[in-house]
């Protein structure tokens, strides 16, 4: 019998590798279920970029594997949207940039090599905000991307269209990468879960690099169990990333079923009250007393150096930025400005046809952070308060085992409304930022929805623990799914 | 605090070798000074007996064998050069 489409999109990443190992589907019906989807809804949406070439090749590659009773990997015939960022070996791969509108990368990324070996489709590059630079997916050079709950709205950024594809059901799971909360955001934008790693986690060779202390990759899916059996695959030490953790990796073993009797829930007294939505804060504090209800304790607890995490997340990106994009000289890849002359013309047009507006305002900022007259005052001073951010979790979990707050302080907004307002976009990563300047593991989980204009509008729970504890947050973003079920909500395309 | 007027914003794009239209000149000095200022808050943290925190990992120093593994070939490493000129990347003659 020949299983239904609509089975297949909504199947998620653990069934449709189980269905494919039992012979229930192949992985050609789950590729053109998938690209059946794209093909009828993406022209509206703009969560791809492309479909990665030889991807039929790949599937029939796969079930011939099975046909022949070769061993399958843990992810076999999976879809997996990848954002731009992450380099694929010979497909086009340009980090939502004009300047690298046409590189195509000489090797694939660590975390691309490791899905391949575990037998997942890539199925094509979603959009982003030039080079990780937005919270919107607006600053893209090739155009914007929609939220498929509400058309006029935007899915959050910079990983937007990874998160707009796995809500529409494009794709089983996407990898992003989050610097500030580019995973986290989209994914409570878009009603799914994402994961932001601990630092170290994840190998970042072959990711873009904007701002290289901050940054992981990470899953989106639409469960937490989706979630951990990507983070199963692509977690693990990579000599090819010396900042890539020791330790050994993120296994599916560590999920028992999470008892919350005893359970300590801290919520921070900083990611509640002013400048939050009232209707996320009503929409969180629900979602925790349904914990303490099923037996968690909920604990206060303070993180009193909050309102500076925006400013010296900023400053540190900013100033990171500003070196690590030094390489886009118009020399050994991407644009190079045709009229310049001298090798200083070649530099400066190429980097100024090349990047777009939301770049160059940050390599200005970063640029000036970093200049002597500045470095006390600005750089040196956000990296001292990163340490006092760092300390006030170490403090908090003192007193509790996880962290819980809401996402984003704001509902997905209108396309288009904070474009000319880059410090009120800015300030809307305040949820996030805080983990990236610490190392710390956290995800977004589907925690319900707020009616603005007679539209639902998603909101995420953020759940935010220790570093290298992703498993506590995997297993209590399952207990919840039990709970709430928000998981199971899809828009209507 | 630097004045983030417009000299201000042509010597910092010198440094960060960008060239601005005279448009985006006047755009970046408003926004940067907006968004410079919002920064300076972090003035109001004490963090005389603090330490930086550059580095997040406390892992020691990853040592491997020194042998000789594959890399890329010279096409591939040429491969998405806008000009070459052999085993070469090609620049404009410098003085």
């Amino acid at each position: 019998m020949n299983p239904s489409p609509f089975d297949l999109i909504d199947a998620g990443v653990v069934d449709l590798s189980l269905g494919l190992h039992r012979g229930t589907w192949t992985a050609v019906q789950i590729l053109e279920a998938h690209l059946e989807q794209i093909r009828k809804h993406d022209a509206k949406y703009g969560a791809f970029l492309s479909i990665v070439d030889g991807v039929h090749d790949r599937a029939r590659e796969i079930d011939r594997k099975r046909q022949d009773g070769r061993p399958l990997g843990p992810l076999a015939g999976v879809p997996i949207a990848i954002k731009d960022n992450i380099c694929i070996k010979g497909q086009p791969t340009s980090c939502g940039s004009a300047f690298l509108q046409n590189f195509r990368p000489p090797y694939s990324a660590e975390v691309i090599e490791r899905l391949e070996a575990a037998d997942a489709l890539l199925i094509g590059r979603t959009n982003m905000d030039e080079f990780g630079m937005g919270s919107s997916t607006e600053n893209s050079s090739f155009g914007i991307t929609r939220n498929p709950w509400s058309p006029s709205r935007t899915p959050g950024g910079s990983s937007g269209g990874s998160a707009a594809a796995v809500a529409a059901r494009m794709c089983a799971a996407a990898l992003g990468s989050d610097t500030g909360g580019s995973i986290r955001q989209p994914a409570a934008f878009c009603g799914i879960t994402g994961l932001k790693p601990s630092y170290g986690r994840v190998s970042r060779r072959g990711l873009i690099a904007y701002a290289s202390s901050l940054e992981q990759i990470g899953p989106l899916t639409r469960s937490a169990a989706d979630a951990a059996a990507i983070l199963a695959v692509i977690s693990g030490h990579d000599q090819g990333d010396s900042s890539s953790s020791t330790r050994p990796a993120f296994g599916l073993d560590e999920l028992s079923p999470l008892d919350l009797k005893g359970l300590r829930l801290g919520l921070p007294r900083e990611f509640f009250g002013e400048g939050i939505n009232p209707a996320i804060e009503a929409q969180i504090m629900s979602a925790c007393q349904r914990l303490r209800d099923a037996g968690a304790e909920l604990v206060d607890v303070n993180l009193p150096h909050t309102p500076y995490a925006i400013p010296a997340y900023y400053v540190i990106a900013t100033s990171e930025a500003s070196s690590n994009l030094a390489r886009y000289d118009g020399i050994g890849y991407g644009r190079r400005a045709e009229a310049a002359q001298t090798l200083d013309e070649v530099y400066a047009q190429s980097r100024s046809l090349g990047f777009g507006p939301e770049v160059k305002r940050r390599l200005m900022l970063g640029t000036f952070c970093l200049s002597s007259d500045s470095y006390a005052d600005y750089y040196d001073k956000a990296l001292r308060v990163r340490t006092l951010l760092r300390n006030d979790f170490a403090t908090a979990f003192d007193e509790c085992d996880l962290i819980l707050g809401p996402t984003a302080p704001i509902l997905p907004f209108k396309l288009g409304s904070l474009r000319n307002d880059p410090l009120a976009m800015y300030l809307s990563d305040v949820l996030t930022v805080s983990l990236n300047l610490a190392g710390l593991p956290g995800a977004s989980v589907p925690a319900g929805f707020a009616v603005e204009n007679e539209q639902r509008l998603p909101i995420g729970l953020q759940i935010i623990a220790k570093p290298f504890e992703e498993a506590l947050i995997l297993r209590l973003a399952t207990a919840w799914e039990m709970i709430g079920g928000f998981h199971r909500e899809s828009p209507r395309l | 605090m630097s004045k983030i007027d417009r000299a201000e914003i042509k010597r910092v794009a010198a440094l960060a070798k960008i060239e601005l239209t005279d448009e985006e000149i006047g755009v970046f000095s408003e926004q940067m000074a907006k968004i410079l200022g919002h920064f300076l808050k972090l003035a109001e943290v004490d963090t005389n007996s603090v330490d930086p925190l550059v580095y997040l990992s406390s892992d020691e120093n990853l040592f491997r064998e020194d042998d000789p593994v594959p890399c890329l070939s010279l096409d591939d490493a040429l491969g998405n050069a806008a000009l070459r000129s052999g085993p070469y990347f090609r620049v404009p003659k410098t003085r």
